[in-house]
């Protein structure tokens, strides 16, 4: 027996069809794809991104174990005409993780998810992610590679122009980042305060000189723990 | 066009009935409600950063003339949103609490994934939830599934007293939500095969003691090892899950241990709103019936809702 199925209920089948295929396509990892299912797969994540949006996700590439940011903090300072440093911006929680966090601040997510945007020009490993070469500098390439390719990052550039709009009084901004880091292989605690962008809020250009040292970022900013937590390997 | 035939028994037919059999409506309405309900939340919670982030004079404005000055692309469309950034942001906390209700469902859900995708635009400030959710909206808003539990539903019996409450409809938007999860587990957990955090077993704690992701500033490295068994354990659940979820007899027990990882990994991090978003996805797997029920009771509750009673439907 028989039956005719409706020109129309055919196409919505091939559309159907051919989506699923499509999903299923991008679905497909290039770790357990043969080769010949790697280009399709890649045309069909980009299918959905020219819907600005995402068929799926390849969530927590490679981690390191022993390597570990315990705190890392964005602080935005401004240098006023007399040469008087002031504070622009800090995190919400003032550099002290909270002991539980409920929600992340979404401002402050924002500004450290465009600071690991910057460092983005690196290489991606699969032993080592973006997020995870900025997390754990330790062990990833030497921090005044890291402090360099930032300060010349113009990733960074609207950011600082938001941060000098907001304090008109400014004729720079500095962004710095305080890493704190510990070894559990070793225990050691490593530590860094460097200003990773130097933007000039009067020219609206970018800087690459003039930086603020950290003893003078600390001396504006006295309330807040730009300094290691511990020296003799004591865990978080 | 003449129509092909179609023999019952054939691959065709088999096919046509996967798409476009009567399947229960009822795991697209929790759907609606659930994506509806996250929308909101997410959005109602986004309100102290709306002038900071997304306003006129916003971070993201400085993004968008730097993408306009120094690349070259249009961004008109995105600054005249961002000039109505609180219209914007009001319309969608009313569409996305209407497509939770089901008041004028697809309308609503069409307002609000437009909204959303003007706020999704910008989104190095958020996971990868943001964007992964908009197909499911349109999934969900192809079905049925303002036909319970719903504003609609409950304007259309006092327009229709009498008339029965639909059960069924087209499976296709069902489908493809299956389908679509699916691929979401199967991309998370098999690119990870060749990957040595995985394969050390590290990522668990990494995601657990993370700066970024961690919700307690606590020490967990003497539970490195139990932590490292653990991450073995939900690789091993993601991995089968693609599997196991389409096989009758194990999907129940993952859809358990599934719902059990997103909760357990929700509580130990913040990673947005993934976790929500697949406890809510995995209605589509639940076993027979229990959607219906669940449905049934919440409407037998509601004022003006609609039970069954002894095979006959009634109104409260």
């Amino acid at each position: 027996v028989t039956r005719r199925r409706s020109p129309a209920r055919t196409l919505a089948l091939i559309l159907l069809l051919a989506y699923s295929a499509i999903l299923l396509l991008a679905s497909w990892p290039a770790e357990v794809a043969p080769a010949f299912v790697a280009g399709p797969g890649e045309l069909s994540r980009n299918f959905f991104r020219l819907f600005r949006t995402r068929a799926v996700n390849f969530l927590f590439p490679g981690r390191g174990l022993d390597q570990k940011g315990r705190r890392i903090c964005v602080v935005v300072f401004g240098l006023q005409a007399d040469g008087a440093v002031t504070r622009v911006y800090q995190p919400a929680d003032r550099c002290h993780p909270p002991g539980v966090r409920l929600r992340l601040n979404l401002f402050d997510g924002l500004v450290r998810n465009l600071v690991v945007v910057a460092t983005d020009a690196a290489p991606k490993t699969r032993e080592r992610g973006r997020t995870n070469r900025w997390i754990s500098s330790l062990d990833g390439e030497p921090v005044e590679e890291l402090v360099g390719r930032l300060r010349s990052s113009e990733v960074l550039d609207p950011l600082s122009q938001f941060f000098c709009k907001s304090r008109p009084e400014s004729r720079s901004v500095q962004m710095a980042v305080y890493h704190d880091a510990v070894d559990y292989r070793t225990g050691a605690v490593s530590s860094w305060l460097e200003v990773i962008h130097h933007y000039d809020c009067v020219g609206a250009a970018r800087l690459d000189s003039g930086w603020l040292p950290a003893e003078k970022m600390r001396a504006a900013a006295p309330d807040l723990p730009l300094a290691p937590l511990a020296t003799n390997g004591e865990r978080p | 066009m003449t129509g092909a035939k179609t023999r019952p028994g054939g691959a065709a037919a088999a096919i046509e009935r996967l798409y476009f059999a009567p399947v229960s409506v009822h795991p697209i309405v929790l759907c609606r409600i659930f994506l509806g309900t996250i929308l909101f939340s997410c959005y109602a919670l986004y309100a102290p950063y709306i002038e900071a982030i997304w306003g006129p004079r916003g971070v993201t404005r400085e993004y968008l003339e730097q993408l306009s000055s120094v690349f070259g692309v249009s961004v008109a469309p995105l600054t005249w949103a961002q000039d109505h950034v609180w219209a914007i942001y009001a319309l969608l906390l009313v569409s996305a609490a209407a497509f939770a209700a089901g008041f004028m469902t697809r309308l609503s859900g069409l307002v609000m994934l437009v909204c959303h995708i003007f706020f999704a635009e910008s989104r190095f400030h958020t996971w990868g939830w943001s964007p992964t959710i908009m197909p499911f909206i349109v999934y969900v808003v192809c079905g049925r599934a303002g036909a319970r539990l719903s504003v609609d539903a409950w304007l259309r019996r006092r327009r229709e007293p009498g008339r029965p409450d639909p059960e069924t409809a087209p499976a296709w938007p069902l489908r493809l939500i299956q389908l679509h999860v699916l691929a979401i587990y199967a991309a998370a957990a098999w690119h990870r095969i060749d990957d040595p955090g995985w394969l050390r077993g590290d990522v668990l704690f990494e995601v657990l003691t993370s700066d970024v992701w961690s919700r307690l500033s606590i020490d967990l490295h003497a539970l490195a090892g139990v932590l490292r068994l653990a991450t073995w354990a939900s690789w091993s659940v993601e991995l089968l899950a693609p599997f196991a979820l389409i096989w009758r007899r194990t999907r129940t027990t993952w859809v358990v241990l599934l719902t059990g990882l997103h909760v357990g990994l929700e509580l130990g991090a913040e990673l947005g709103w993934w976790q929500p978003l697949m406890v809510s996805l995995l209605v589509v797997f639940w076993p027979r019936g229990l959607a219906r029920r669940v449905v049934e009771r919440v409407e037998r509750a509601l004022p003006g809702g609609r039970c069954r009673l002894n095979g006959q439907e009634e109104t409260d």
